[in-house]
């Protein structure tokens, strides 16, 4: 992959536990707040999660694709209505491109569909598998919400996939077949992830301890991130490359040496032409497994030694899954902007064994560059870099 | 784009030429699942056994060197991902008491079958996994394209998909999967695509089985007609995309 021009972050929206909107992240990361909470007995799985409210239903005319993540995404492209008219009057409908990131789509409503049927032996009025269960269901919310006509897909990469659609983006940008793109992630809770986190034992019985000696699994959440990427305009961050690399290792579990996750930070800085020096800040993927830190901090520490702050956010809005990469890189982006290195949540004692700068205490001190790192099953790594404007 | 290899799977029909020339067998045929070991092929859903049969017919190349499958960035549409695995899990969710398998939760992701085929050849390049309805072709076509202008020499696109448990809707058809090698030089007289169009809806064409006329991914039936055919052809790609294919010189 060869050098690519940077890219223009001129808006974004974002929704998770803590709240909506990024001046209420910006408080929770200043403040160390987390949003994670005891999930609900209903979910049957004693952990702890990042949970979202109630969400306005959709629209009359798109009620045969209304569920929690359809609702969620209607929400973030809500909140960029003003951006978005804009962008539509400056480059037109059919040059903006749409990229969202998902790992479980619409598998809440599913379900949702199929305890009914097990009860009543018919699945419930409403329900259509291709309009909500399909990954494409949120691809056409957006795209009648956001009066946009351009290409437009879902990448789902499980884990990864937040952060691979902004790589996508800024290649439909380079090789000229848009000129905006609105790019981002959303998941909600679903009892199939709870469970299956579960079944893998990587699940925590608590608020979850990203790089602690003591970490016990993850805490999931839910919530998304849209971004607005335009060839031209003011910035309020820039995105400057996105490194991505498969481990070839195993389907749920990260290569031990980290070797995907190191390969996927350095091609990202090769594409923005960037030393490792050039990096304040690596907001980690940070997952609070014992592997993912374990692998995840010996990559780090190979390409950025002990001269970036690392922390991981998953301690304030849990892991949001195919959300992740996109919620990830606002509150990077929200970084940048407000120069704020974040404190690593939930992590009493640094595991030993991990030899990075990992940052115990909120920071206010000028970023300029910042690494956000998303890894997934299938060995599947993203590595988004984000520039000051 | 240059097109170096095509594969096509379906349970009548397990190559692109026998696809052309119509040789449909009546008895149905099950997807090996081509590059992996046999541990992981036992443990791979019918979806990710597809793609990687055409993947390794692709792999076979077109002008008889054969390509090696952990080189090229890989990019797999389907759009409705790993049905199977999705309808074994809400169903073990449903039983009071039982765990769901953590091995049919890892391969549940849309993106297992890229995952198996990176650990099965060594790939550690890039690979995507994408979704985009009746447009998912046009849009591995659109990724493949665009990371071809990005530097990347050979893309090895893959579309999949299988129905939905049936207990979740009433769409029916079989696992179908189709593989096209694609490369950013040309070579002289192989068949290429040109640009992908938007905006022009063509009629589909050729004629499209009874049992894969639900499939998502049937669009990519005309395109292996067109690079294997003896003519230049606009195929309809689904949405309202189309793209232009010139088949190889002395093609049939």
């Amino acid at each position: 992959m060869c050098r690519l021009p940077a890219v223009s972050i001129t808006a974004y929206s974002v929704c998770s536990a803590l709240g909506a909107g990024a001046p209420v992240h910006a408080h929770a990361l200043l403040a160390g707040r987390s949003g994670l909470e005891p999930a609900a007995p209903h979910w049957g799985v004693a952990t702890w999660v990042g949970a979202l409210g109630e969400l306005p239903a959709l629209p009359h005319e798109l009620t045969h694709y209304d569920t929690r993540v359809a609702r969620l995404t209607a929400q973030l492209v809500g909140d960029l209505d003003r951006d978005l008219q804009r962008a539509r009057e400056r480059w037109g409908a059919r040059r903006i491109g749409v990229l969202l990131g998902t790992s479980n789509a619409g598998i809440a409503a599913s379900e949702a569909a199929h305890a009914v049927q097990q009860t009543t032996g018919e699945l419930p009025d409403g329900y259509d598998f291709a309009k909500q269960h399909a990954y494409d269901g949120i691809l056409e919310v957006v795209r009648s919400l956001a009066g946009l006509a351009g290409p437009a897909v879902v990448v789902s990469t499980a884990c990864s996939s937040g952060a691979k659609v902004l790589a996508a983006a800024q290649r439909w940008l380079a090789s000229g077949v848009v000129d905006a793109a609105l790019v981002g992630g959303v998941d909600t809770l679903c009892g199939t992830t709870l469970h299956g986190f579960k079944s893998l034992g990587a699940i925590s019985p608590r608020a979850c301890r990203p790089f602690d000696r003591d970490r016990t699994g993850i805490s999931i959440g839910e919530g998304g991130a849209l971004l607005l990427l335009e060839r031209e305009g003011t910035p309020r961050v820039r995105l400057l490359g996105v490194g991505e690399s498969c481990d070839a290792y195993h389907l749920s579990a990260p290569h031990p040496q980290g070797l995907g996750a190191e390969a996927a930070m350095r091609r990202g800085l090769a594409i923005a032409q960037l030393d490792a020096g050039a990096v304040d800040y690596v907001n980690a993927h940070g997952t609070a497994t014992p592997l993912n830190d374990a692998a995840e901090g010996l990559a780090i520490e190979r390409v950025f030694g002990q001269n970036a702050w690392v922390s991981s956010t998953k301690a304030y809005t849990g892991h949001l899954l195919g959300a992740a990469g996109a919620v990830e890189a606002v509150l990077s982006a929200i970084c940048l902007e407000q120069g704020l290195i974040p404190a690593n949540l939930g992590c009493d004692t640094p595991d030993p064994a991990i030899a990075i700068a990992l940052a115990r205490i909120p920071m206010r001190q000028p970023v300029q560059v910042v690494v956000s790192n998303s890894f997934a099953f299938g060995g599947n790594n993203a590595a988004v870099i984000l520039g000051a404007a | 784009m240059g097109i170096a290899g095509i594969g096509l799977w379906s349970p009548t029909c397990q190559s692109a030429t026998a696809w052309v020339q119509r040789q449909s067998e009546t008895e149905l045929a099950v997807p090996r699942g081509g590059v992996l070991p046999a541990m992981q092929r036992r443990r791979a859903s019918a979806l990710t056994r597809a793609a990687l049969d055409a993947a390794v017919q692709a792999a076979a190349g077109l002008a008889g060197e054969p390509l090696n499958l952990a080189m090229p960035a890989v990019v797999f549409g389907s759009a409705w991902g790993e049905t199977s695995a999705l309808g074994e899990l809400l169903s073990q969710l449903r039983e009071p008491g039982s765990e769901l398998s953590p091995t049919r939760f890892a391969a549940s992701v849309h993106n297992a079958g890229i995952g198996q085929l990176s650990i099965a050849t060594g790939q550690q390049g890039f690979a995507t996994s994408l979704a985009a309805g009746e447009a998912t072709l046009a849009m591995a076509l659109f990724e493949a394209q665009s990371l071809l202008a990005s530097g990347e020499k050979d893309v090895l696109l893959v579309v999949a998909d299988a129905e939905p448990p049936n207990f979740l809707s009433s769409l029916r058809c079989s696992p179908f999967a189709v593989a096209v090698w694609l490369t950013a030089s040309v070579p002289h007289g192989a068949p290429a695509l040109g640009p992908l169009e938007q905006g022009v809806m063509l009629p589909m064409q050729g004629d499209i089985p009874v049992d894969l006329q639900q499939n998502p991914c049937r669009f990519a039936l005309a395109l292996v007609d067109a690079v294997l055919g003896g003519r230049v052809a606009h195929v309809a790609l689904g949405a309202s995309w189309s793209v232009k294919v010139t088949p190889a010189m002395g093609a049939a």
